[in-house]
């Protein structure tokens, strides 16, 4: 094994990817890369983007690059997609010459740049690795690859699974969603060694899910999702400014069919048509709206009897949010599901009484703190709002109760979570051992393909090459087992390469004695490697008439 | 029904019973009629062409009224399923009381044989023949499999061999790697990738290769290359010629009860697991795929000896032997 521990390497491809405010899935990978970064230092946690088939270190660009630099970087550097991971490197060393060249007086004209030798392996993920990937990873093609990374580079994958929504209710979701999603959960289990999932709701729904496709079952972990808000400075716009002149009461969400907005339209209409004449606050929605509400959209604007009750608030920033969650009389959430319910936790973080359905994993963040309602029935929601509207005591004892009782939770804590499955995971050896069944894993020139095996037909060549694996630095033995299905002297050379041959670890010349008996074959050496490897191959040649099969390959560490 | 209808074409229409007869040289002293659909043209010709003295041994595969019932009744429904089925029992029930001999390959099959037999109701378990795997067979196989682990079926396009394939994979085919493959040889490879609920299946495009028909050489070759053989059986009666190879190929086998009816003394064999519910039926596929390739003991190799059909059709063999020569009619 090498000294050096393994790495973390957070996938950022859809943070680095994202142009528009962040939504929850961002939020997650963001708050990862801050707090794993802090908790595991930047040199043993480090950010990576899928670029040319492959995981690539991601340095983010300086935010405030001179102009001088600048100007520099496009002379030496195009513009351009391929150039991305490139030109933070290179403003780094136009910084450092200019540092040089200041210094100097203005006279330097020169630098050295060292690039070390074995500087492309720590540029990638190396076997052992962790990579952990908390992103849309539903919409990037590297999920595929999840399954071959892990077992020909040896990583060691961390996923998320965020809900099942489109698996189990596929009709709250645009088009035919469930097929892809139950495809994308298949990649998943086969390709991570561990899952984290945002809620004990979740993990069930995925572990079901994988016992009935018949899929492995990886090590879960339940998450806690931080739900303090971002602190923002921005100033509070005219709109919402406008919308919360009087009291009401919010419910934060986009506006999608699950989400449910339509059973707080029903209750309104139910509260004023029953001839509720109190003052009725206003329903605030803040979220964007989504597909399939322009039928319910189209219902609250006309509905004589809502109109100007209901109003939807777009494009709301943080600072504005807390705003609305301070001023809110109270806060609903009637989803039909959820996999988790960042709002929820979001309104009791900031000491709100909640309403909420008790569907998918909201009691998990409520707890017994939320007022929970059956999310298919607007007359008690009708109800319950006409109660705290006329009774505000409740929602006072609600606030005191949650005051009391609610524990924020942190994104450092989620953070402490994911670290501790790594240091977890990390005591258990990998990316130091190979396990080959020589038919399935290895090729042949000579040979024949029999099942796990590979059968000699007589002619002398290579009959055992491969398998092309990443191999961390180590001290190594091979072990070749097979069988000998006629007798034969001749010999047999075994060795063992790396860099596509350039590099020989191990050689040896095995000959059957004449002592030796019995079909059994076992041919063992020792190799050492001072780097990385990330093509080790265990080449086997034999001489004409050769009539043998190879069964099994394996490397093992010998730390 | 096209077996039932052919049945009929050659025993009741004198040129098509003419045709077939001119195929028969001389006066057998036995005929075996291997299902029940040509039973009533052998009657027809032992009357007319063998002067009553060739003796009718019908060999059951299936009790197939009830086997036909459920194949219609997915097709068309309960209802429109009643008059088939009641057409094929006449058939069936025609050769059980017409024959000198009644062979069945399941002890399931043969107390239903009995129950209606007017003679001997013996037990031929369907067998396997023994057969040389070639070097040329295994480059067949891996042409078509390119060289990964998978597990095979051998199937044909016998609507069950459909059907089962569905009731067992439909909700997903989790249960192979990304580096596994499900290979499906035989006519059932092409039926199964052209129904529609094939692109439905998460996981299976990915995951399939239709082998189609391939040449017995090839055959052998996949059977000797596979980790694992499947049989996703969930209908039908008697045995599955089928299961008998695939304990015989001496690699892991996953099969229903249906699968392995006829061959219950298997089902706790080294490697073989049996499986009711497509869900338990999945997982076993992956554990089985997770193993290591499976290595038979010669107690084990010794014991699947009696799938050899020379052990099989001993008691066939033996009943011949002992059946009384009829008299010729005057």
């Amino acid at each position: 094994m090498s000294e050096r521990g393994a790495r973390t390497w957070i996938n950022v491809t859809t943070s680095v990817n994202w142009t528009r405010p962040p939504v929850g899935i961002v939020r997650v990978e963001r708050a990862l890369v801050e707090h794993l970064q802090k908790q595991l230092g930047q040199d043993l946690c480090r950010l990576c983007v899928w670029k040319d088939d492959r995981f690539t270190e991601w340095v983010p660009m300086a935010t405030a690059i001179p102009p001088r630099i600048s100007q520099a970087l496009d002379v030496i550097i195009p513009r351009g997609p391929s150039f991305d991971i490139v030109r933070p490197y290179v403003v780094k060393a136009l910084g450092k010459y200019s540092r040089a060249r200041a210094r100097s007086g203005g006279t330097a004209d020169e630098m050295e740049l060292v690039v070390p030798l074995d500087g492309a392996s720590s540029l990638h993920p190396a076997p052992g690795d962790f990579l952990l990937s908390v992103g849309l990873d539903w919409d990037n093609v590297y999920t595929k690859h999840f399954f071959q990374l892990a077992k020909k580079q040896g990583l060691r994958i961390i996923t998320c699974c965020y809900d099942l929504i489109p698996v189990l209710f596929p009709q709250y979701c645009v088009g035919e969603v469930a097929q892809k999603f139950t495809e994308y959960f298949l990649e998943l289990s086969w390709g991570s060694e561990a899952v984290l999932c945002i809620s004990e709701q979740t993990r069930k729904d995925y572990t079901r899910l994988c016992h009935e496709l018949g899929a492995p079952m990886r090590r879960t972990v339940v998450i806690p999702l931080g739900d303090n808000l971002p602190s923002g400075e921005s100033v509070i716009g005219d709109s919402v400014r406008a919308a919360t002149e009087c009291p009401f009461i919010l419910f934060v969400s986009t506006i999608e069919r699950r989400k449910n907005h339509e059973v707080l339209y029903r209750a309104y209409h139910i509260l004023r048509r029953r001839g509720f004449s109190g003052p009725l606050p206003r329903l605030i929605f803040v979220g964007m709206p989504g597909w399939g509400v322009g039928d319910l959209l189209q219902d609250i604007e006309l509905d004589p009897l809502t109109r100007g009750s209901i109003v939807q608030l777009n494009h709301v920033s943080d600072t504005e949010l807390a705003y609305l969650y301070r001023q809110a009389l109270f806060c609903i959430f009637p989803s039909l599901y959820e996999g988790w319910g960042l709002p929820v936790g979001e309104a009791l973080a900031m000491g709100k009484a909640v309403v909420a359905s008790g569907e998918g994993s909201l009691p998990e963040v409520g707890g017994d703190l939320v007022h929970y309602l059956p999310a298919w029935n607007p007359y008690e929601w009708a109800d319950t709002i006409q109660a705290y509207v006329e009774h505000p005591e409740l929602i006072a004892e609600s606030e005191r109760k949650v005051r009391a009782g609610y524990k924020p939770r942190q994104w450092s804590d989620t953070a402490r979570t994911v670290r501790e499955l790594i240091e977890e995971l990390a005591a258990t050896s990998a990316g130091d051992s190979l396990d080959l069944l020589a038919g399935y894993d290895m090729s042949t020139e000579c040979g024949i393909y029999s099942g796990p095996s590979i059968l000699s037909t007589g002619s002398a060549g290579l009959l055992l090459f491969g398998p092309h694996r990443a191999l961390r630095r180590g001290r190594y033995r091979v072990c070749v087992y097979g069988s000998v299905l006629r007798e034969h002297r001749e010999p047999i050379s075994i060795d063992v390469v790396s860099r596509q041959g350039l590099t020989i670890h191990a050689s040896t010349n095995y000959q059957r004695s004449r002592e030796e008996s019995g079909i059994d074959l076992n041919i063992e050496m020792l190799f050492s490697m001072e780097r990385d490897a990330e093509d080790i191959e265990v080449l086997c040649r034999v001489m004409k008439d050769a009539a043998l099969q190879i069964d099994r390959v394996v490397v093992q560490s010998c730390a | 029904m096209e077996d039932w209808a052919i049945g009929q074409l050659a025993s009741k229409d004198d040129d098509v019973f003419d045709l077939l007869k001119s195929e028969i040289a001389g006066t057998p002293d036995v005929i075996h009629v291997e299902q029940p659909w040509l039973f009533a043209f052998a009657q027809r010709f032992v009357a007319e062409c063998a002067q009553g003295k060739s003796k009718l041994i019908y060999g059951s595969e299936n009790i197939e009224h009830s086997l036909k019932r459920q194949i219609i009744e997915d097709l068309v429904g309960g209802v429109r399923a009643r008059e088939p089925a009641h057409l094929v029992l006449e058939c069936e029930l025609n050769a059980v009381r017409g024959a000198d001999l009644v062979c069945a390959t399941s002890t399931h099959d043969a107390t239903w044989l009995r129950s209606h037999a007017s003679t001997e109701v013996i037990l031929v378990p369907n067998g396997v023949r023994a057969r040389e795997t070639t070097i040329t067979g295994i480059a067949e196989a891996n042409a078509t499999t390119g060289h990964l682990k998978i597990a095979l079926y051998c199937a044909s396009a016998h609507p069950p061999n459909i059907s089962g394939f569905f009731e067992i994979f439909g909700r997903g085919m989790g249960c192979l790697s990304p580096d596994e493959r499900l290979v499906v040889a035989g006519d059932a490879g092409l039926h199964i990738q052209s129904d529609s609920r094939f692109a439905k299946v998460p996981g299976l495009k990915g995951r399939y290769i239709s082998a189609g028909q391939v040449s017995e050489e090839c055959l052998q070759g996949l059977l000797h290359v596979c980790h694992a053989l499947v049989l996703p059986i969930t209908k039908g009666e008697g045995t599955n010629l089928k299961t008998a190879e695939a304990l015989w190929a001496g690699r892991h086998v996953i099969a229903t009860p249906v699968a392995m009816r006829g061959f219950e003394e298997y089902s706790c064999a080294a490697g073989v697991i049996m499986r009711n519910e497509a869900v338990a039926f999945r997982q076993a596929i992956r554990e089985a795929m997770a193993k290591d390739p499976l290595s038979l003991g010669l107690e084990d190799l010794q014991h699947r000896r009696s799938l050899l059909w020379e052990t099989t059709l001993k008691p066939l063999i033996a009943a011949i032997d002992g059946l009384e020569p009829r008299v010729a009619f005057a």
